[in-house]
C-alpha cells in the first residue's frame, strides 16, 4: 500500500521521461546509429546535464525530445511529459487526422513546456526580423496577450537575461555573439517553460563571456525563472555547474549516470575516467593528463560488444563480443561496465622528462614591437574611415622565447595574439620595433630589416613554422598528405631528391603519431579527421628541424580527448627536439598545462607575463584576475559570481588613451585614462599597471567610480 | 586643405588625367595630316564624358572592399558608419559628374574655337 | 536607406539612361546611312537647298561622320522626347508613333513581370514544400524544359495549339486597336483585349514563372537548412508559418535580385511575341523600321524601351532595401 502511495508520488514528480529511445538515420549506404536504447528521467525542478564528445548522440537526444529530426531519423521508444507519450515509435498515428492532431499537440509542448537554446546561437535569430519581433512571435502564438503586453513581457525577459530593453529594436546582426546568446535566452524563459533544454550554450564565445553566461544561467535556475534544465555539452566544467545529474553518453549509449559528484569524483566507468583525465585543470594544471587512444567507432558500422572496448585500457575478452548492461552501483549511480564494480583508476605515468629542456640561450627575442593596421592605407579606406588613423593591433610587445621553451600566450579574440604570431613568423612587417634571432648567445639578427632575399632571413624562415587555428581549412583539399608535409621542404629548397624527401616525410608523419605511416601518405584531407588533420599540420611544422614553431589556437576545433594527446604529442617533440614554441590559445587551462611562461595580451598590449605557475596561482592585473576566475572549473563548488570586469573586448581602433584596460576595470581612477601605466615587476613575474596589490584590494573596498 | 579635400581631389584628378593624354595622343597624327582633329575629338570627348558619369554613378569607390575588410577585423559597421560612407560615395560621384562637365566644355572648345 | 543612397540610386537611373542613349549613338552610327538618307530619299522635290536643310536638321555633315553637331541634334532629340518627324512617312511624327504602339507592349511587359513575380515565387515557395516527395523531380524536371525553351519557340507553340488547334484566339492581332478602350474603359472591351492579349502574355508566363519557380525553390531549400528554421520550428510556428514568413522571407533577397536581372529579359520577350503575335505595339514598330534602316525611329524605340526597364530594374532596389536590413553600399 505504502509502496503503491510512492510511486504515484514519483510518477506525478516525473516531468520527462525518455524510454528505450534509439534513433538510427538512413543515410545513402546504409544506417547511422545516432542514438542507442536510451532511458532518461527528469523530475520536477531537477536539472540533467549530457556530457559527451562529438557524434555522441546528444544534441541528437535533444532534437528528439523537442521531436525535431530530420524525416530521414528512425526512432524507436518514447518520450513523454507528465506521463503523456508525444512520441511513441509503437503508437504512431496511423491517418491524415492523427498526423495532424499530433503535429497540433507537439506545437503545443514546443516552447511552452520545453524550449531550446540551440548551440551556435550566432544563427538562431532570423536575421530579417528584430530581436523584439521573435521573442514576441512565441507570445503571438501560444498565448492571446495583445500588443502592448507582449511588448512588456519582452523588456521584462530582455532585462531578466541582463539585457537593455533597446535590444528589442535592433536585428540580430548588431548585437555581439554574447549578446545574441542572452536574447536567445531571454527568448527560451519567454513562456515560463518546464524544461529548458541548451545545446553547447557557450561554445565560440569568449572565456570572460562564456563565465557570464553560465552565472546568468545559474543565477536563473537558483531564482526558479529555469525550472528545469537539460544542458548538453562536450565541457565538463559547463555541465558539472549547472546540473544536478550528468549522463555520460559514447557513441550514442549512455556510458554512466549519477549525481555530479558521482560522476566527477566517484566514476565507475573507464570512458568516464578518461574523459575527465583529459581535461587539464587550472588547480591541478601541471598534473600529467592524457588523451584517449584511438577515435570514436564509425557510427555506421559500430564494433559488437562494448563500443568503448578498443580505445579501453581494462579491456577483456568478454567486451568485445557482448555490450555491457548499465549496471547499478549506488544511489542513482548507473555504470555500462563489466568491471563497474571493482574498477581501477588509470592515473597516467606522467613521463619522467628531465628538466633541463629549457636552455638560458634566447632564441627570440621581440623589443618593443608595434604593428598598426593602417585603416587609411590606401586611397580608398582613407576616403570612408572618419579620422581614425589605424587600428593597434599590437604595441610596444616585448617578450623573448628561449631555446626549448614553450611560451603561452592568452588573451581573448581581439587581443591581438594571431598577429603576433604573424609578426613572429614575418608573415607581417612589424610598424617598429625589433625582432631579435639568435642563432648563438652572442650572434643574432634584426629580422625585420633583413630582405627577404638575405641569407640570414632565408635562414629565420627556415627555422620557422607554424600551426593553424583550423585543421578543415589549413590543408589544401587537393594535396595529398605527402604533399603538404614536404611543402616546407620544397619552399626552403632542402632537398630536391624524392627519395630522401620521402624518408623525411615519413619520419615527421610518425613523429606526429600517425601510424600506419604509408597509409597515410597518399591520403587526401577529407579522408582524415579533425585530429589526423591537425596532427598533419604538427608533422608539417616539423619536417625540416625548426627550431620554432607558432601554434595558433592548435587545439580550438580538436575534441576533448585528442586535445590532451594532441598537447602531449607537441611537447614530447619540443622535449626530443629542443625546440621552442608560442602556443597560443584562448583556453588558459591548456595554456597552463603546456607552457612554461605565460604572456596575457589585451588590446595589443602585454598587461601581464611570468612564469606560468606565478601567473594562474597569483594573478597580478585585474584583466589576468578577471581571465583566471572566469575559466570553467569542473568542481562543482566553483562559482563564477560577479567577474570583476566590464562590457566586452573594445576595437582596437578607439583604444584609451592610458590604460588599455581603461574602459573594462573596476578600479580605474583618474590616471589611468590618460597615463600609461607603468611595469611593476616582482622578479621575473610583471604587470603593467598603476597600482601595487594592496593599493588594487584598497580601491576595491573602497568601491569604484 | 583639409585632408578628405586632399583625397577627394585624388580621385578627381584621374578623369582628368585621362582627359589630357586622349586630348594629346593623336596628336602626331594630326600633325601628320592625317587626322581631322577638329572633326573627330570633340565628339570622342564629349561621348567619353558620358562614360565618366555613369563610371561615377555606378563604381562604389571601392566601398564593398572596404567594408569587407572592415568587417574582417571584427569591427562593428553601425547605421552612421554606412550613412558616413554613402555621403562620400555622393559626394564623389558628384565631382565625376563635374569631371564629366568638364570633358563636354573641353570638347565644345575644341569645337567652336 | 539614407537620403545620400536615395540620390545616388537616382543619379545612378540617370546616368544608366544617358549611358544608353551614347551606346545607341554609337552603334547605329557604326552603321551604314545615316538618319538623314531615308529622309532625302522621300523628299518629293529633293533640290540641293532641300537636301542641305535636312542636314541641317539632323546636325549631320556630309564630309564628316564624327561631327559634334549631329550628337548634339540627337542629344537634344531624345532627352526632350521631340524625335521629329518620321523620314519615311514625312507627315507622322516619331513622338506620336511611339505613342499609340508602347501601351500594347508595357501591357504585355507589365502584366508578364507581374504576373511572373506573382505566381512564380509562390510556386517555388510551395515547390520547397514537397522537398524529398516523389512529385518533387517530374516537378523540376518540366519546369526546367520549359525555362528552357526560347521565347519565340514558345509563341510558336502556344500559337500552335491555341490559334489554330483550338482556335480559342485570333490567328493575327495586326488589327486590334487599343485606343478606343483606353479612351472609354468597358467590360466587353477589356475581354476583347484579354482575347487578343492572352497569347503573348501566356508565352512569357510559361517561361519566366517556370524560371522564378525553379530560383525560388532552390533558394528556400538552402534558407530552409538554415539555423533559425530549427528555432522557429522548436519555438512551435507552425509549418506553413515557417515557410512563408521566416523562409520565405528571407529568400526574397536574392530572389530580389534576379527579379531586377529578369526585366530585361521580359522587355525582350514582350518585342518578340509582339511581333510574332502581330501586336501592333513597340515590337511590330521596331521591326518594320529595321528593315528600312529608319534610324530616327528605331533609336528613339529602343531609347524609350531602355528608359522603361531602367524604371523598372530601379524599383527593385528599393524592394531589395526594404526586404534586408542588414547593411549594403
Amino acid at each position: 500500500m505504502i509502496e503503491q502511495e510512492e510511486n504515484v508520488y514519483q510518477k506525478s514528480n516525473l516531468l520527462l521521461d525518455i524510454e528505450n529511445l534509439s534513433i538510427d538515420f538512413k543515410v545513402y549506404g546504409g544506417l547511422v546509429k545516432a542514438v542507442r536504447n536510451v532511458n532518461l528521467q527528469i523530475e520536477n525542478g531537477q536539472s540533467l546535464g549530457i556530457l559527451g564528445e562529438s557524434g555522441s548522440g546528444k544534441s541528437t537526444i535533444a532534437l528528439a525530445i523537442l521531436s525535431l529530426l530530420p524525416e530521414n531519423a528512425v526512432i524507436t521508444g518514447s518520450v513523454s511529459l507528465y506521463n503523456d507519450k508525444y512520441v511513441d515509435s509503437e503508437n504512431k498515428p496511423k491517418n491524415k487526422r492523427g498526423l495532424k492532431l499530433l503535429d497540433q499537440k507537439l506545437r503545443d509542448i514546443r516552447w511552452k513546456d520545453i524550449s531550446m537554446v540551440f548551440q551556435g546561437a550566432m544563427n538562431s535569430f532570423n536575421p530579417v526580423y528584430t530581436i523584439g519581433r521573435q521573442i514576441g512571435e512565441v507570445f503571438r502564438i501560444h498565448t492571446d496577450l495583445d500588443k502592448n503586453q507582449i511588448e512588456k513581457r519582452v523588456v521584462e525577459l530582455l532585462k531578466d537575461a541582463g539585457l537593455t530593453p533597446a535590444v528589442k529594436d535592433s536585428y540580430p546582426h548588431e548585437l555581439s555573439g554574447g549578446m545574441k546568446q542572452r536574447a536567445v535566452i531571454a527568448m527560451a524563459l519567454a513562456l515560463d517553460p518546464k524544461i529548458v533544454i541548451a545545446d553547447e550554450p557557450t561554445t565560440g564565445l569568449d572565456v570572460i563571456t562564456q563565465a557570464e553566461i553560465i552565472a546568468t544561467l545559474k543565477r536563473l535556475k537558483q531564482s526558479g525563472r529555469i525550472k528545469s534544465f537539460i544542458i548538453i555539452s562536450h565541457d565538463i566544467g559547463v555541465v558539472s555547474q549547472l546540473a544536478d545529474k550528468i549522463a555520460v553518453m559514447y557513441a550514442g549509449a549512455i556510458m554512466e549516470y549519477g549525481t555530479v559528484a558521482d560522476i566527477y569524483k566517484n566514476s565507475h566507468n573507464p570512458y568516464t575516467i578518461e574523459l575527465l583525465k583529459s581535461y587539464p585543470n587550472l588547480s591541478n594544471a601541471r598534473q600529467h593528463v592524457e588523451g584517449i587512444p584511438g577515435r570514436l567507432p564509425d557510427p555506421a558500422n559500430l564494433p559488437k560488444g562494448c563500443k568503448f572496448a578498443d580505445r579501453c585500457y581494462m579491456k577483456d575478452s568478454i567486451c568485445t563480443t557482448e555490450e555491457p548492461e548499465l549496471q547499478y552501483i549506488d544511489g542513482m549511480h548507473y555504470s555500462r561496465c563489466y568491471f563497474a564494480k571493482n574498477i581501477t583508476q588509470n592515473y597516467p605515468k606522467a613521463p619522467n622528462f628531465a628538466n633541463n629542456y629549457i636552455k638560458n640561450t634566447k632564441l627570440i627575442e621581440i623589443e618593443h614591437l608595434t604593428k598598426n593596421f593602417d585603416l587609411k592605407k590606401n586611397i580608398i579606406s582613407a576616403l570612408y574611415s572618419k579620422d581614425k588613423p589605424s587600428v593597434h593591433a599590437v604595441s610596444d610587445v616585448s617578450m623573448e622565447i628561449r631555446e626549448g621553451e614553450i611560451v603561452g600566450l592568452v588573451g581573448e579574440s581581439g587581443s591581438g595574439k594571431s598577429t603576433l604570431a604573424r609578426l613572429l613568423i614575418g608573415l607581417l612587417k612589424p610598424t617598429s620595433g625589433n625582432i631579435k634571432y639568435y642563432f648563438n648567445e652572442n650572434d643574432f639578427v634584426y629580422v625585420n630589416k633583413l630582405k627577404s632575399n638575405h641569407k640570414d632571413y632565408i635562414e629565420f624562415r627556415k627555422n620557422t613554422q607554424m600551426i593553424f587555428q583550423d585543421p578543415f581549412d589549413s590543408l589544401n583539399p587537393k594535396m595529398t598528405v605527402f604533399n603538404t608535409v614536404s611543402e616546407p621542404m620544397i619552399g626552403n629548397h632542402i632537398t630536391k631528391d624524392v627519395m630522401e624527401m620521402q624518408e623525411a616525410v615519413k619520419a615527421s608523419i610518425a613523429n606526429a603519431d600517425l601510424f600506419p605511416v604509408e597509409a597515410y601518405m597518399d591520403r587526401f584531407p577529407y579522408e582524415l579527421s579533425g585530429g589526423e588533420k591537425q596532427r598533419v599540420g604538427i608533422a608539417r611544422a616539423t619536417v625540416i628541424n625548426s627550431k620554432f614553431i607558432v601554434a595558433d589556437e592548435p587545439t580550438s576545433m580538436l575534441d576533448v580527448s585528442l586535445r590532451a594527446s594532441f598537447m602531449n604529442r607537441l611537447n614530447k617533440i619540443r622535449i626530443e627536439r629542443g625546440m621552442s614554441i608560442l602556443y597560443i590559445s584562448h583556453d588558459i587551462a591548456s595554456v597552463y598545462y603546456l607552457a612554461d611562461r605565460i604572456y596575457v595580451m589585451y588590446l595589443g598590449s602585454m598587461v601581464e607575463g611570468g612564469k606560468a605557475d606565478d601567473i594562474i596561482k597569483s594573478p597580478l592585473h585585474p584583466y589576468t584576475k578577471a581571465l583566471i576566475k572566469s575559466v570553467p572549473n569542473p568542481d562543482p563548488s566553483w562559482n563564477p559570481g560577479h567577474i570583476d570586469i566590464i562590457g566586452e573586448i573594445g576595437n582596437s581602433i578607439d583604444i584609451p588613451k592610458g590604460c588599455r584596460f581603461y574602459d573594462r576595470c573596476v578600479y580605474r581612477q583618474k590616471i589611468c585614462k590618460d597615463t600609461v601605466p607603468p611595469v611593476k615587476s616582482n622578479g621575473e613575474h610583471w604587470y603593467k599597471c598603476h597600482f601595487e596589490q594592496n593599493e588594487l584590494e584598497h580601491l576595491k573596498n573602497e568601491g569604484y567610480s | 586643405m583639409k585632408d578628405i579635400v586632399k583625397i577627394r581631389a585624388k580621385f578627381a584628378i584621374i578623369p582628368l588625367i585621362i582627359l589630357m593624354a586622349i586630348m594629346l595622343a593623336p596628336l602626331p597624327f594630326y600633325f601628320y595630316k592625317s587626322f581631322n582633329y577638329r572633326g573627330t575629338m570633340p565628339l570622342i570627348i564629349f561621348l567619353l564624358a558620358f562614360v565618366i558619369f555613369f563610371f561615377g554613378a555606378w563604381w562604389d569607390f571601392g566601398a564593398r572592399n572596404y567594408l569587407r575588410e572592415v568587417m574582417e577585423e571584427k569591427k562593428q559597421v553601425g547605421e552612421f558608419d554606412v550613412k558616413y560612407i554613402n555621403r562620400q560615395q555622393l559626394i564623389m560621384t558628384l565631382i565625376f559628374i563635374m569631371d564629366g562637365v568638364i570633358y563636354m566644355i573641353v570638347a565644345l572648345v575644341i569645337n567652336y574655337f | 536607406m539614407n537620403v545620400y543612397l536615395i540620390s545616388r540610386k537616382i543619379l545612378q537611373a540617370v546616368f544608366l539612361a544617358l549611358f544608353v542613349v551614347v551606346i545607341l549613338y554609337v552603334l547605329l552610327r557604326l552603321m551604314p546611312g545615316n538618319p538623314a538618307e531615308l529622309y532625302i530619299r522621300n523628299l518629293k522635290h529633293p533640290t540641293k537647298a532641300a537636301i542641305n536643310s535636312v542636314y541641317k536638321m539632323y546636325g549631320i555633315n556630309p564630309n564628316n561622320k564624327f561631327a559634334l553637331s549631329s550628337f548634339i541634334v540627337y542629344l537634344k532629340q531624345m532627352l526632350t522626347f521631340h524625335f521629329g518627324y518620321n523620314p519615311a512617312e514625312l507627315s507622322q511624327s516619331i513622338y506620336s508613333m511611339i505613342a499609340t504602339a508602347l501601351p500594347y507592349t508595357l501591357i504585355i511587359f507589365g502584366v508578364a513581370s507581374i504576373g511572373s513575380f506573382a505566381f512564380g515565387i509562390p510556386l517555388g515557395i510551395v515547390t520547397a514544400f514537397i522537398r524529398g516527395k516523389r512529385s518533387e523531380g517530374p516537378t523540376l524536371v518540366t519546369a526546367t524544359i520549359l525555362n528552357s525553351i526560347p521565347f519565340f519557340v514558345m509563341a510558336i507553340i502556344v500559337y500552335i495549339v491555341f490559334a489554330v488547334y483550338y482556335p480559342i484566339f485570333p490567328l493575327a492581332a495586326s488589327h486590334y486597336r487599343l485606343g478606343p478602350f483606353l479612351k472609354s474603359p468597358s467590360f466587353s472591351g477589356f475581354l476583347v483585349l484579354i482575347h487578343y492579349f492572352t497569347m503573348p502574355i501566356l508565352t512569357l508566363l510559361i517561361i519566366e514563372i517556370m524560371g522564378h519557380l525553379i530560383t525560388m525553390r532552390s533558394i528556400m531549400v538552402s534558407v530552409l537548412g538554415e539555423d533559425f528554421i530549427q528555432t522557429a520550428k522548436a519555438k512551435g510556428v507552425s509549418q506553413s508559418s515557417i515557410m512563408f514568413h521566416h523562409a520565405a522571407r528571407n529568400a526574397m533577397v536574392p530572389e530580389s535580385t534576379r527579379m531586377a536581372l529578369e526585366f530585361a529579359l521580359l522587355m525582350s520577350g514582350a518585342v518578340i511575341t509582339g511581333i510574332i503575335f502581330e501586336i501592333p505595339g513597340m515590337g511590330v514598330l521596331l521591326y518594320e523600321n529595321i528593315l528600312i534602316e529608319n534610324y530616327p525611329v528605331i533609336e528613339a524605340c529602343l531609347f524609350i524601351l531602355a528608359l522603361v526597364v531602367i524604371v523598372a530594374y530601379s524599383s527593385i532596389d528599393f524592394i531589395h532595401a526594404w526586404l534586408d536590413p542588414r547593411v549594403r553600399v
